[in-house]
């Protein structure tokens, strides 16, 4: 089947793109990174990313795809994890505004394993399970091939399955 | 009850997707102290800043009802904790106090009515370009991918698409006011006309073979054995040819133009990938890649 099509119309605003894709992309960035906190403020640097470059990303088949590669790639780089989250820190600091509360522990023990994953075996099954995309589209946001993108979900589950003692559904 | 991994999975999204729904929108730190040419909400125009001041609410952004703002002019922000019901709460920011509206909209829950009236699903066009032509709720807007259809004020849409030869999907999905939406697929075939061209110095008539194009349904198998499905466009009658090391298969394109060949691959390796050759007798070709996933 070819790909999405090719549409002939005018652009969609990036007021638009952010309102419906903000919250998708901080909770994209929660799970990789393991900081609510220094999710937002990844989040709100590959906004920053794509507006500057909307022009071009608007053009293309997905921004949102673009925008999530981003954000993935980031969150699972440790220093910049790192630096956003004490960014984020200082800020909550300075304004009192109180963080949010932490996940309950058996879901912080699951994302947690899930960070321990290779990279892209983490990304693929945070893209899968916390924002259900196909295989065609975790492997559009990672650039992968789609039976490369169905290879890191499968030793994904895998390794998740065995880390939880869990069965891995057939 | 014992909980598979898609259980306990599905279930930390869930609430890891509810704990950042629950929160406000933007940090206050950012419309009220951007760093220069950093903040996005420095970047975008005064009516958005002031959106990114609404707080988040159990139910979303896109179901808060029509929100007072206000533009914050002092340094002084207060945002309040986000609710833990379904009303939706909207701060506005004077310029030396801080007021909050508290509003109880009815909360909107159904999806708006989304239908395609032209083409029909599956249809096979011999025009490149084709517009798509629909209905949805007044007011709701449609798009597909990143663009947005025209809606008028009854509802009716149209948007135009170019196609690519062969199979062509397209999602289209509608939003209502409230945020909620509905969303249909169809999926269109593009075969180009075959083309004539008489030479001038002569009065033979020489038809071109129809263009070939070939697709791969699914890319992967969990099944034992493994299979996938090709189809495509090809001159009618002509033979197609399916080949790869661990199974093959020929088929007819039939006089619509149009192929399609399951092909299983018994001896495939799991979780080894391997290139499928799809070819028509003219010696045309796509290539794809295949791979046997058990348990997927």
């Amino acid at each position: 089947m070819a790909p999405t099509d090719e549409l002939v119309v005018g652009q969609e605003a990036f007021e638009t793109f952010y309102r419906r894709e903000f919250r998708g992309v901080v909770s994209l960035a929660y799970a990789l990174s393991g900081s609510r906190a220094g999710a937002e403020d990844l989040a709100q640097e590959a906004f920053m990313a794509a507006h500057q470059r909307w022009d071009r990303i608007s053009a293309y088949d997905k921004p949102a795809a673009w925008v999530r590669r981003v954000v993935a790639n980031m969150a699972i780089s440790a220093f910049r994890r790192k630096a956003a989250e004490a960014r984020a820190l200082a800020r909550i600091a300075v304004h009192r505004q109180e963080a949010l509360p932490d996940l309950e522990p058996e879901d912080e023990e699951f994302w947690n394993l899930v960070r321990g994953l290779p990279a892209k075996q983490s990304q693929a099954i945070a893209l899968f399970y916390l924002e259900d995309r196909s295989v065609a589209d975790i492997a559009q946001i990672l650039e992968c091939s789609p039976a490369t993108a169905k290879v890191h979900l499968f030793r994904g589950r895998q390794n998740l399955a065995v880390k939880l003692n869990l069965e891995t559904p057939r | 009850m014992s909980l598979d991994l898609d259980d306990r999975a599905r279930r930390a999204a869930e609430n890891l997707r509810a704990s950042v729904e629950g929160a406000p929108l933007l940090l206050a730190e950012r419309t009220s102290n951007p760093r220069p040419g950093r903040r996005l909400a420095a970047v975008l125009r005064p009516a958005w800043v002031g959106a990114a001041l609404i707080l988040g609410s159990a139910v979303g952004f896109g179901l808060v009802a029509e929100p007072t703002v206000v533009e914050p002019t002092s340094s002084t922000t207060t945002t309040t904790p986000a609710p833990t019901t379904t009303t939706a709460t909207t701060a506005a920011v004077p310029a030396s106090t801080t007021t909050v509206t508290a509003s109880s909209p009815a909360v909107d829950i159904t999806p708006p009515a989304l239908s395609i009236t032209s083409p029909r699903d599956g249809a096979t066009m011999e025009e490149k370009t084709v517009e798509f032509v629909g209905v949805t709720e007044p007011g709701a807007t449609v798009g597909a991918g990143p663009y947005q259809a025209q809606v008028d004020e009854d509802g009716n849409w149209k948007i135009t698409l170019v196609l690519t030869t062969g199979g062509n999907r397209a999602r289209f999905v509608a939003h209502d006011a409230a945020g909620n939406e509905s969303a249909v697929v169809i999926t269109v075939f593009y075969a180009p006309p075959a083309t004539t061209t008489v030479p001038a110095t002569t009065t033979t008539t020489k038809t071109e073979v129809a263009e070939f194009d070939a697709n791969a349904t699914f890319g992967s198998c969990a099944e034992d054995p493994p299979f996938d499905v090709y189809h495509g466009v090809g001159e009618p009658g002509s033979t197609i040819y399916v080949q790869s090391p661990y199974g093959s298969g020929t088929t007819t394109v039939n006089g619509e133009g149009h192929f399609e060949i399951q092909v299983f691959f018994p001896e495939a390796p799991p979780e080894q990938g391997f290139l499928v050759k799809v070819k028509d007798q003219y010696g045309r070709q796509e290539s794809f890649e295949f791979v046997f996933l058990p348990g997927i």
